[in-house]
């Protein structure tokens, strides 16, 4: 499914996004450069806060572990050391879930929330990315997820669907518009070290095609932010 | 005023220096061509599988004596110098049914049963929804109590989540085949189970509603010294091996069947889809009869790896470490690395290690199948050194001979 994405939505955040794709719809708000609590400050950088709250009900440890991945690699693309003693607040609102599942019963339901971890995740940090660019946070590399399937008969097929051998979440950074390191891949499901490769290469070369997405959407958003430059 | 400045150099005991400069000490420790823990660098923590404790169970494994520990199955082992213990209790819930097509009629009430249940055999085999897993608690003992911490949330999520994925434990291992108690011609009080008397009339076992099992894990770490997903995994994958399952019998003695059946035939109890407490109270676990857990496979096993690169700057100037007779054992895993690629450090351990290394991959590889697909999951964290396709390759390597090594101790 394409993406659809918006920059800048929210006016009293730092920096915000809104991103659907794959049925999915998340907003993003950045709050920070702030003062960090006691607790929370580094002396040499800036303290990383990922929320993430679900469509329905409150967060639970679900979210926990999305924050979690979402934090691991996050940490390394932010240039923490601008930031030091500060927090940086990423907050993911999920506001849609499309659920393509008509069972009833309370057990399909649980499968499918561990199903959709990647999917939103996917979305999460697609969001991220343009909230981050549009808070005016500096990051060392441009970052973008795309997710990939592996159908029963064999072939890799773009964005995920439920019926799936396998199931590959890959997040690439990317530096001076070239592939320039694997941040994040998530693999899950019946799958040989041969596909996982292919899952990885295949990617790579997605996530240039969404990068200069991203990018036009970003460049405009800068363009109207500093309109009296020009 | 004549006073000269000197800048003093400060020392710290390797303990110190691991807490406040991580990445100094670790980069150190691997220019000599060693980790800060004295294990080479991919050296895995030595494991020991305690045999289980059959006054925890409550089903032995010679059947039979029972006690009444509510737990179903157990593990104990001992990772480094990290204890886990591991045990697992169950209890057992209503199969749902569809409230709003659920009929007063209960003749309705199992059509509409039957229609699911076809309806469910109709999906693929190996859809998500055909599996179970089991709910974690994990505590790591750091000697104060309060709320779970970030990673003890985290790691119980993963496990839950893995052993879904994993699709090890199906369906219909946790699913109830409810037995009768009831009297014999005599008069004497039997109890009869469908699966094992075949002469008995099936009709006997035709209960209205239908149970299944449910499992909690409660895992307990003691000196955690690294993360601990590997050791957990491992625990709960023994005790999950040992778990027996009660066998469930119907009192019928202690209810009127027909009034069950008639109860249900009331809108209310239907549609709130609730064991009253009634007919919940005449289902009772076997004291003295269990069955086996079935799992689909029980030699998965997870193995976390970090990469890291040597840093140059940081490294310590030793002559002559060739011939060096203390360090000589220990630099051989220096040449058998091609040059750029990050080292890879297995069962990563102390400070130093779990701070300093950004990047790291978990491998669960399924070393029983003859299928190409046997990988069940990998999950690459990058941001710290770069993560190449060729450590990758190495570190499912890695995770394939460990899981073969902890198949053969288990």
């Amino acid at each position: 499914m394409e993406l659809d994405a918006k920059i800048g939505v929210l006016n009293n955040a730092g920096g915000s996004s809104e991103v659907s794709l794959n049925g999915i719809k998340v907003v993003c708000g950045i709050n920070g450069p702030m003062e960090a609590r006691p607790r929370q400050e580094l002396p040499t950088t800036c303290y990383l806060e990922v929320i993430i709250r679900p469509a329905i009900g409150n967060p639970t440890v679900r979210e926990k572990y999305m924050e979690d991945k979402i934090k691991n690699f996050l940490n390394s693309v932010i240039i923490g050391n601008l930031y030091p003693r500060q927090v940086i607040q990423v907050n993911l609102q999920i506001l849609e879930k499309k659920n393509n599942n008509s069972s009833y019963t309370s057990d399909s339901d649980e499968s499918a929330a561990t199903e959709d971890v990647l999917l939103e995740l996917n979305c999460c940090i697609n969001s991220a990315f343009l909230a981050l660019v549009d808070a005016n946070i500096s990051i060392y590399k441009a970052f973008n997820s795309n997710i990939f399937t592996y159908t029963h008969k064999g072939s890799l097929v773009k964005d995920g669907l439920s019926e799936a051998k396998s199931r590959h979440l890959v997040v690439y950074g990317i530096k001076n518009n070239k592939v320039d390191e694997l941040l994040y891949g998530e693999n899950v499901g019946r799958f040989s070290e041969k596909k996982l490769f292919m899952a990885l290469e295949r990617g790579e070369k997605e996530s240039m095609i969404l990068h200069s997405k991203l990018k036009e959407l970003s460049v405009e958003s800068v363009k109207q932010k500093f309109v009296y430059l020009s | 005023m004549s006073e000269e400045f000197q800048l003093k150099p400060v020392s710290f005991s390797p303990e110190v220096l691991a807490r406040i400069a991580p990445e100094l000490s670790l980069q150190r420790h691997l220019s000599v061509g060693v980790r800060p823990c004295l294990r080479s660098f991919q050296e895995f923590k030595s494991v020991q599988i305690n045999p289980q404790l059959d006054s925890i169970n409550r089903y032995t494994s010679n059947q039979g004596i029972s006690s009444k520990s509510t737990v179903l199955g157990s593990s104990n082992i001992k990772c480094g110098n990290t204890i886990i213990f591991c045990t697992i209790t169950g209890g057992f819930i209503e199969t749902l049914l569809p409230n709003d097509e659920a009929d007063e009629n209960v003749k309705e009430y199992e059509k509409i049963y039957e229609n699911s249940e076809k309806q469910e055999n109709n999906q693929q085999d190996d859809s998500l929804s055909n599996f179970r897993t089991v709910y974690p608690i994990i505590e790591i003992e750091r000697g104060r109590t309060g709320a779970p911490t970030d990673e003890e949330m985290i790691i119980s999520q993963t496990l839950h989540d893995t052993l879904l994925n994993s699709k090890i434990l199906p369906k219909e291992s946790l699913e109830i085949d409810l037995g009768l108690k009831t009297v014999d011609k005599d008069n004497n009080e039997i109890i009869i189970y469908p699966n094992e008397s075949k002469d008995i009339d099936s009709s006997l076992f035709q209960f209205p509603r239908k149970y299944s099992f449910v499992l909690y894990a409660s895992i307990q770490v003691f000196s955690r010294s690294g993360p601990i997903l590997d050791a957990a995994w491992l625990a709960l994958m023994i005790a999950l091996k040992s778990t027996k399952l009660p066998c469930v019998y119907f009192d019928e003695k202690n209810s009127n069947l027909l009034n069950d059946i008639s109860s249900l035939s009331s809108k209310k109890s239907v549609k709130t889809g609730v064991v009253n407490a009634k007919s919940g109270s005449q289902i009772i676990c076997d004291p003295t009869k269990s069955h086996d857990l079935k799992l689909n496979n029980s030699d998965l096993y997870t193995t976390t790896i970090g990469l890291i690169e040597l840093d140059k700057d940081f490294s310590v100037e030793i002559e002559d470490v060739e011939n060096n007779e203390d360090f000589k054992a220990l630099s051989v895993d220096k040449h058998t690395r091609n040059e750029g690629e990050p080292i890879l450090l297995c069962d990563i351990e102390g400070d130093a290690e779990e701070n300093a290394i950004g990047s790291r991959v978990v491998v669960i590889p399924d070393i029983n199948t003859e299928d190409d697909d046997n990988l069940v999951s990998v999950t690459i964290i990058g941001g710290g050194s770069k993560v190449t396709k060729q450590s990758i390759q190495n570190s499912i390597g890695l995770a394939k001979l460990r899981s073969k090594n902890l198949q053969q101790q288990s």
